[in-house]
């Protein structure tokens, strides 16, 4: 009956060598599936739900039955693809609502790990080689990292380069979206004072006064350097001349020493300060 | 050829024009001569020195930059260098400040150790760009800053310095 079918499809139907390679393994459908998971997708549910509905090859008419067939076949085609893309969540079998599907992905299990004796057909073990690759791998993972931590330096330098050429675009944004906020370094508190002043003499007075805001450390940092205030109240002319001339003569900017002498410049605002 | 170690030990050669750029290196070559040795550079790793000695290739000819600035008319010398630094910043090293934070971090702390001081400049003007115009929790975000002032406290801090604002 069966064979009768297939004879007419491939006559009839173009697209039949195709169902010619998926009715053989129709009572095992589940074997061609390459990961227990996309059975499990919301996609693949009811796509699988009808393929599995009590199919007995023998009870269908000639016709009728090979259409049908041919439509299922067809659309287990289609919902391959889907499937394999559907795995990338790799959400485990217990995660499974329903009790069919459970069951489903347990006869998966055993068949994928451990290589059935009565399977003849050379799709299935092909299939079955594969998953089981699969399977290892994700069951070699806690070895990977193992290995990975235990490595010195350059080779994890070099395992990392190796691993980030082989992984594609949107892992490899995630991967940058992970790392760019470790990355980010205080350098204001964390480096040498004398260094953080050097970046405060390249700052403008109100950064300034914001970076004096930021934290307890910062405020130190950028009330500490005198020198970087100084340099912006001379350009403001809040410091007398005289004071220019020997800056370091006297106390603290200069400022007070001399009660006589006033200050030949008003208090400073934003405007002068920035210029 | 000078040969130089980095943290991890390997030896990178450079041209000796090139590295004396750095003073230290400069101040060591003269004092001790060019006997040939690898001068160990224990402070920077070799991705970071390899990022220098670049800088300094570009820049070997540009004699401009080592010289102090002139002073003898008057002035500060630490503003005169500062507003030089500022002029003399060109798309290369604009570009080559382009790098994260952890990268411009280290070249920083290298050309400090290494005393490369248009690196120093060009790098300490690239995060002063950073902070500049921005808010101060925009600052806190940049640099990953945690605010450990308490409400009372920051409220005082921000009113002292609520002066430039206006």
């Amino acid at each position: 009956m069966v064979s009768d079918d297939m004879a007419e499809a491939m006559m009839t139907d173009p697209h039949s060598e195709n169902g010619d390679e998926m009715i053989p393994i129709d009572g095992s459908a589940r074997g061609v599936l390459p990961l227990p998971s996309p059975l499990l997708s919301p996609r693949a549910h009811p796509e699988s739900m009808d393929t599995d509905d009590g199919m007995d090859d023998d009870d269908m008419d000639a016709v009728g039955g090979h259409r049908m067939r041919q439509r299922r076949s067809n659309r287990r085609l289609r919902f391959r693809p889907e499937s394999t893309g559907g795995d990338m969540d790799m959400s485990p079998p217990e995660t499974a609502t329903d009790d069919r599907f459970d069951q489903h992905t347990f006869d998966m299990d055993r068949g994928m790990v451990v290589s059935d004796p009565s399977s003849t057909k050379v799709s299935r073990v092909v299939t079955s080689e594969r998953m089981s690759q699969e399977m290892s791998a994700l069951y070699s993972m806690p070895s990977i990292l193992s290995t990975y931590d235990s490595l010195p330096p350059n080779m994890q330098s070099f395992l990392l380069y190796q691993l980030l050429r082989r992984t594609p675009r949107p892992i490899l944004q995630f991967a940058t979206q992970t790392m760019l906020p470790v990355l980010h370094r205080d350098f204001i508190s964390e480096l040498p004072v004398e260094v953080s002043h050097h970046i405060l003499k390249f700052m403008d007075t109100r950064s300034l006064c914001r970076a004096s805001c930021v934290s307890r450390r910062w405020q130190d940092v950028v009330n500490g350097d005198y020198k970087v205030w100084k340099a912006k109240l001379v350009d403001a002319r809040y410091v007398p001349d005289r004071e220019r001339v020997h800056p370091l003569s006297h106390s603290y900017f200069g400022l007070g020493t001399d009660p006589a002498r006033p200050l030949t410049a008003p208090r400073p605002n934003r405007h002068d300060l920035d210029t | 050829m000078v040969k130089l170690v980095s943290a991890e030990g390997a030896v990178i050669d450079v041209d000796r024009d090139i590295i004396e750029q750095s003073a230290l290196i400069r101040n060591i070559l003269q004092d001790v001569g060019d006997t040939g040795d690898p001068i160990p550079v224990p402070n920077v790793s070799g991705p970071i020195l390899s990022k220098v000695i670049e800088y300094c290739t570009h820049h070997r000819d540009d004699l401009d930059r080592r010289t102090r600035p002139d002073t003898s008319l008057g002035g500060d010398a630490d503003e005169a260098s500062i507003q030089r630094a500022i002029r003399q910043m060109d798309e290369f090293d604009h570009n080559f400040c382009k790098v994260d934070q952890g990268t411009l971090f280290d070249i920083i702390l290298a050309a400090n150790f290494l005393d490369i001081q248009p690196l120093l400049d060009v790098a300490s003007l690239t995060v002063a760009n950073m902070m500049k115009g921005k808010s101060v929790e925009e600052i806190r975000r940049t640099f990953n800053v945690k605010n450990d002032f308490d409400e009372e406290e920051e409220a005082r801090v921000r009113s002292a310095n609520a002066w430039c604002e206006n």
